[in-house]
């Protein structure tokens, strides 16, 4: 581009930036439209009110690049595609009110917050017709009843991941690592996540308590179960148990389902899988969570977003990106699309089925549920 | 007169340079460290959001939780063993190097850099290849007929980890002293009748003290904020200061900004001091 060509175009996107500055930081409301169904439109989408982008704001290593590249294809869409790490990091950024995203990926509690907080625009679900193929087990939750401001999009269970080889008998409870009795067996080869949640929240199942308890007597119990473990823990791990469990450096863990998925088929390009790696519930229960799909407050690009979102619950481009990442899907027209080993492994318990979703709790964040961080503390601080 | 315009147009170039440099600092060290200072004085809200009321609670939390100074006297110490350690082993190298060939010298010294082109973190990493039960070392004991033996996820590997990361940062300063020591000053201490002992305790060190001063605050520094090398290697059984502030920070729950902000003023609060020392020592060398 020439100089003056450059300049020229400047020129002509200036009163554009200018817009931009000056906008509020309340998005203006959707543009009013009719039904997709009396559009008449092939597919229901009026290609005219599409954006040119859309600002996709991730976990990483959560979609197959592939499908991102099909929206693309398919309606002219450029997705702009950003990654955080943790749920806290993207609130941060959400709240400036400017942050320049359309969709987030909030897990479960944090939907609520975001909810509360007035960060989500509600959902039009009759724009979201791919919603039919979710299981409802997974609609209709504690933190979004009626889900209108998120739709599922992945969710993973938290429980024990063995190696068969070295429990022939298999993997009940979650006795297996907080009895005393049974751990000098497996000092140093185990781990506990590195989670102020899950870990004393594992101690809180195993004593037969809630993972939301908030009861001084039982967070004691849970507290002095974790300091006895320690000891015999290799480590406090939430980053590489996938690797560590296919090698062999553990023998069992505390995991989530992911991982001991990862652990059992292998990544490519970094570790190959161990066909003796299994995955439990323990009897006691474990926790399920959930990261969903959301339209932020700020986006002016509700009707992109939306048209996006049912991209993301097609049953192919769910079963696309299920296989890729590894957790697991809640679209029920997906399953048989994805590859038979991942099928297998869901049947054999590394998802759950009727029985077994009753034996799993969601961990809520609330005020008093601030009182982990400080026993999270003590237990690190011995 | 004109030396009067020289100076002024002197005064106005030297303006011109610093402010770019002193606008950088401004924005991108002075105001972050002031919006820590800012933070560490306010109140956490119930979602983690930081609420702009007033408190002092964050420093008596601090000060009077023993989970907090136990994390503040754990770092403190491995600090201090990484830097003595650091020492002994890096006086001798300095030393070594310095007494070589110049050729041999700079080839030394290169060796000794060698490391940096290389991301710290897949360094980290390998020594877990190294240390774990099934890694190299034990491997090699299974062979020779040996039991294993718990290297990884213990405090001698987070040590380990921080010895060898801080290394180089030792050596470079006291390669810099000991290349301007005047080693005839030993001959000479030896015709006076000194031993090699006295020699090397009462000439060698003070006049070296700069280097291992530097070295020792170059090591102790990044030491006591460190939060990696426990996590990989010691396992992340226990926290340490830089451990603590990074889960206040992003994984607590609700995230405690606030507290971390005054875990980290304090934490500023005792290398100022450090620093503080170390340039009084060294202008008393210079005198």
């Amino acid at each position: 581009m020439t100089p003056f060509r450059s300049l020229f175009c400047l020129l002509l996107l200036l009163p554009l930036l200018v817009a931009c500055g000056s906008e509020p930081t309340t998005a203006p409301p959707p543009p009013a439209l009719e039904a997709t169904d009396s559009t008449g439109l092939e597919d229901g989408v009026d290609r005219a009110q599409l954006a040119s982008e859309l600002y996709f704001y991730n976990w990483g290593d959560f979609i197959d690049m592939d499908t991102l590249a099909q929206f693309e294809a398919e309606y002219g869409v450029r997705v702009i595609y950003d990654l955080y790490d943790s749920n806290e990091d993207m609130i941060a950024q959400v709240r400036t009110g400017n942050s320049g995203y359309d969709i987030v990926v909030p897990s479960d509690y944090a939907v609520q917050m975001l909810i509360e907080e007035g960060l989500l625009q509600p959902l039009e679900l009759e724009r979201l017709d791919n919603l039919r193929h979710i299981d409802p087990d997974y609609l209709n939750t504690y933190f979004d009843p009626g889900n209108r401001y998120s739709v599922p999009y992945m969710f993973g269970l938290t429980g024990i991941v063995y190696n068969r080889e070295f429990f022939p008998e298999g993997v009940e409870s979650w006795a297996a690592l907080f009895d005393p009795a049974q751990l000098e067996a497996i000092r140093g080869r185990f781990s506990m996540l590195d989670d102020e949640r899950e870990t004393p929240g594992a101690a809180l199942k195993y004593l037969g308590y809630s993972y939301n308890t908030t009861e001084p007597e039982a967070l004691q119990q849970a507290q002095e179960l974790l300091i006895t473990q320690k000891p015999f823990l290799a480590a406090y791990n939430s980053a590489d148990v996938n690797r560590k469990m296919a090698s062999g450096e553990y023998v069992i863990a505390h995991s989530w389902s992911g991982s001991a998925m990862q652990a059992r088929l292998g990544l490519e390009g970094e570790f190959s899988g161990n066909p003796a790696i299994n995955f439990v519930i323990p009897q006691e229960g474990g926790a399920i969570w959930m990261d969903n799909l959301a339209i932020l407050s700020e986006s002016a690009n509700a009707y992109t977003a939306h048209v996006f979102i049912n991209f993301l619950l097609r049953p192919e481009i769910a079963a696309q990106n299920a296989d890729y990442v590894g957790y697991i899907t809640p679209n029920e027209a997906a399953i048989p699309l994805m590859s038979e080993e991942v099928q297998a492994l869901y049947a054999a318990g590394f998802a759950p089925d009727d029985a077994l979703l009753t034996r799993l709790e969601w961990i809520e964040r609330t005020e008093a549920t601030a009182v982990f961080s400080d026993l999270w503390t003590v237990v690190k601080g011995e | 007169m004109l030396e009067q315009t020289h100076a002024r147009r002197d005064r106005r170039n030297l303006i011109a340079l610093l402010t770019p440099g002193m606008l950088w600092l401004l924005l991108f060290f002075a105001l972050p460290l002031v919006i820590i200072l800012l933070y560490s004085f306010m109140t956490n809200g119930p979602r983690g959001a930081v609420i702009w009321q007033p408190t002092l609670e964050n420093y008596r939390t601090l000060f009077t939780q023993t989970i907090y100074v136990n994390a503040y006297m754990r770092s403190i110490r491995i600090s201090l063993e990484t830097t003595l350690i650091c020492l002994l082993l890096g006086y001798p190298l300095a030393l070594f190097i310095v007494r070589q060939p110049a050729h041999w010298r700079t080839f030394l010294l290169f060796l000794v850099l060698i490391p940096f082109w290389t991301n710290f973190l897949v360094r980290i990493y390998a020594w877990q290849i190294i240390l774990a039960n099934n890694g190299i070392i034990n491997t090699g004991l299974g062979a020779l007929g040996f039991a294993p033996m718990p290297l990884l996820n213990t405090e001698g590997a987070t040590l380990l980890g921080l010895v060898y990361g801080e290394l180089p940062f030792m050596v470079l300063p006291l390669y810099a002293a000991l290349a301007r020591f005047d080693f005839t000053l030993l001959e000479a201490a030896a015709d006076l009748g000194a031993n090699r002992w006295q020699a090397f305790w009462r000439i060698m060190v003070p006049q070296t003290m700069p280097g291992i001063v530097a070295g020792s605050v170059l090591v102790f520094i990044p030491t006591l904020g460190q939060f990696v090398v426990a996590e990989l290697l010691g396992g992340a059984k226990v926290d340490y200061l830089g451990n603590l502030i990074q889960r206040l920070f992003l994984r607590s729950n609700p995230v405690n900004w606030p507290l971390g902000s005054a875990l980290a003023v304090a934490m500023m609060i005792i290398l100022l001091a450090l620093i503080f020392w170390y340039f009084r020592v060294t202008r008393e060398e210079q005198r």
